[in-house]
């Protein structure tokens, strides 16, 4: 599975480009600012139907217009798939080979994607950490979005109630056991998911820490929840009258956490620089990895500015890995030179030059 | 003084989904169109609330109260189905598979709207529940987040009455919307309905 063309109109900064592109390698490269990342979110938006950047599409559509279009033309083992993305102000319209469909019946087109941001979750917001676990799991589990969904819709739900000022106490009190039923229901998937799933990645999550980093330590990105599956139902009603003080649910997967650790200690509170990158791009790899073990199929690469974020003995295994690697990539750097000549072998380079594309 | 194609934009861009760019877009076709087209949209709407009335017992919409399945003895008024809207009560008909008689709530519990149980007819149902015994009430409110919670909420309410308390079987897709069931699904989900208790 690969993308063989990709139009854009009206997406960002970009007004209108037209690629196409090479089954493996492809580079864009420029100045900040030109439009090279809107590239790759475009493409993200066609694998999942999402931005990686924005909740709300509309930001997408350039300024000042009304209309954008994101359109590709992929290479499936069924044959050639043409999906287009419209996004108007007012809604988003998904079309495969011309029919409208609804974004869940694209074949599914696993993506990974690496932002130079990433570098900073180990020492971001658990929040920050849970999205980025979720984002995960909804292309992984089958099951985990529309629980995720619901999960979330109850517990705002609640959360609203909780801070309606004109409804009294007690009948408060009632109210919010409403929506505490579904969030144990949801809940309870949602920590089964993350118990599995991140026991599976932390299996894979060491052993990549230890290639990389050439170091024998153990490298986990630990699960650590909120309240045991057992207990949900249990807690939660034990914490009532804390809730309804602090007007904010205080109990279940939405106050999770994952922690990076070395040997159990806790890498934002005593790892190097070093020992923070090479557990991230560890953590990368070990993504790439599930998508491999789960669906037989290696996902295509968004290189966001990955290159001017490695050192040396981190940067010669992870070019080493991609030139190895059998799915198509997409990278983006400020010069071609980042790349080293044995990765430069069979490829497609442009230049982004204020949203436009050129070809070399 | 706002200019009538103003003060019809306005309109236009309360209803659901029609946002500013719409409501001008309709306003202005309707301006263009034949002149019949406006004529007998404003008679409909005009007649809409004078001639559409609740029925006084089941709160469905209905020409006459009390409504068709309310009235005439023909409808198993030992069973009451609570649905959230009018619309669901069409989408159970067309099953052909529901004997008895509808309440219909008008919404569903959503803090997030704003919408207590005061906003829906819970009263209206208990009122009911007053005078009249059933054997059975089915809770066929959506099958999300929302409709789960109303559903909790009246079986809660309903308890001390010992009626029998179903809730539709939950063999409808997440999120389902009774009214984009196909009927089978739904006469199933019916069928296959459980205790509350
Ligand atoms: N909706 C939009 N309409 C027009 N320009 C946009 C929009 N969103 C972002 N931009 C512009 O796109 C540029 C950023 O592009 P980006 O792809 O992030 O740059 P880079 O080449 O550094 O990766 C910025 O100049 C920003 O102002
Ligand atoms: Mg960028
Ligand atoms: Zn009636």
């Amino acid at each position: 599975m690969y993308l063989k063309a990709l139009s854009l109109k009206n997406f960002r900064n970009i007004p209108e480009a037209s690629l196409s592109f090479h089954e493996k390698f492809n580079v864009f490269v420029g100045a900040n600012a030109q439009g090279k990342t809107n590239i790759l979110e475009s493409i993200h938006l066609l694998s999942i139907g999402r931005s990686f950047r924005l909740a709300d599409y509309k930001g997408l559509i350039s300024w000042e217009k009304t209309e954008a279009f994101v359109r590709a033309w992929l290479e499936l083992p069924i044959g050639e798939e043409e999906r287009t993305i419209q996004l108007t102000v007012e809604k988003k319209k998904t079309f495969k080979n011309g029919k409208g469909v609804s974004p869940n019946q694209f074949q599914f087109m696993p993506i990974v994607l690496f932002a130079p941001e990433e570098i900073l979750l180990l020492k971001d917001s658990p929040q920050a950490r849970r999205d980025y676990v979720d984002g995960l799991l909804i292309k992984l589990s089958a099951i985990y979005e529309e629980h995720l969904r619901d999960y979330k819709r109850a517990l705002t739900q609640r959360n609203k109630l909780l801070k309606d000022e004109l409804i009294p106490k007690e009948e408060k009190k009632k109210q919010m056991t409403l929506w505490e039923s579904p969030m144990v229901e949801h809940g309870s998937v949602l920590i089964k998911e993350r118990e599995a799933w991140m026991n599976k990645l932390n299996g894979i999550l060491n052993e990549y820490y230890k290639i990389i980093g050439h170091d024998a330590k153990s490298a986990q990105f630990a699960y650590s929840n909120n309240v045991n599956l057992e207990e949900f139902s249990t807690v939660q009603e034990a914490k009532r009258e804390e809730e309804l003080e602090r007007k904010a649910s205080l109990v279940g997967p939405h106050r999770d956490d994952f922690k990076a650790q070395l040997d159990t200690h806790p890498i934002n509170a005593y790892g190097s620089q070093g020992e923070m990158r090479t557990f991230t791009l560890a953590l990368k790899l070990s993504e790439i990895k599930l998508f491999e073990e789960v669906l037989n199929q290696s996902p295509l690469l968004l290189l966001d500015d990955v290159v001017s974020e490695l050192d040396e003995k981190r940067s010669a295994y992870f070019f080493s890995y991609l030139q190895s690697y059998t799915a198509q990539v997409f990278a983006t750097a400020t010069a071609l030179s980042l790349f080293p000549k044995d990765c430069l072998k069979e490829f497609r380079a442009w230049e982004i030059r204020q949203g436009k594309p050129f070809t070399f | 003084m706002t200019s009538p194609i103003d003060k019809l934009v306005h309109a236009l861009g309360k209803l659901p989904g029609v946002g500013e760019r719409t409501a001008t877009r309709l306003a202005f076709f309707l301006l263009r169109a034949p002149k019949q087209i406006a004529k007998d949209l404003s008679e409909a709407l005009k007649e809409l609330h004078d001639k559409v009335k609740l029925c006084s017992v089941c709160c469905n919409i209905a020409d006459k109260d009390p409504c068709r399945f309310c009235s005439g003895g023909r409808r198993d008024q030992n069973l009451i189905c609570v649905v959230e809207e009018p619309s669901d009560v069409s989408a159970i008909e067309k099953t052909g598979a529901f004997r008895g008689v509808y309440h219909v709530l008008h919404g569903a519990l959503s803090p997030l709207d704003g919408i207590g149980p005061e906003d829906l007819k819970v009263q209206e149902l208990l009122n009911r529940l007053k005078d009249s015994h059933p054997k059975e009430i089915i809770l066929a409110t959506n099958a999300n987040v929302e409709g789960d919670a109303t559903s909790l909420y009246l079986a809660r309410l309903l308890k001390p009455l010992g009626v029998r308390i179903t809730r539709l079987a939950s063999g409808i897709p997440v999120g389902g919307e009774l009214e984009y069931l196909d009927a089978s699904t739904l006469s199933k989900a019916l069928e296959d309905r459980r205790e509350m208790n």
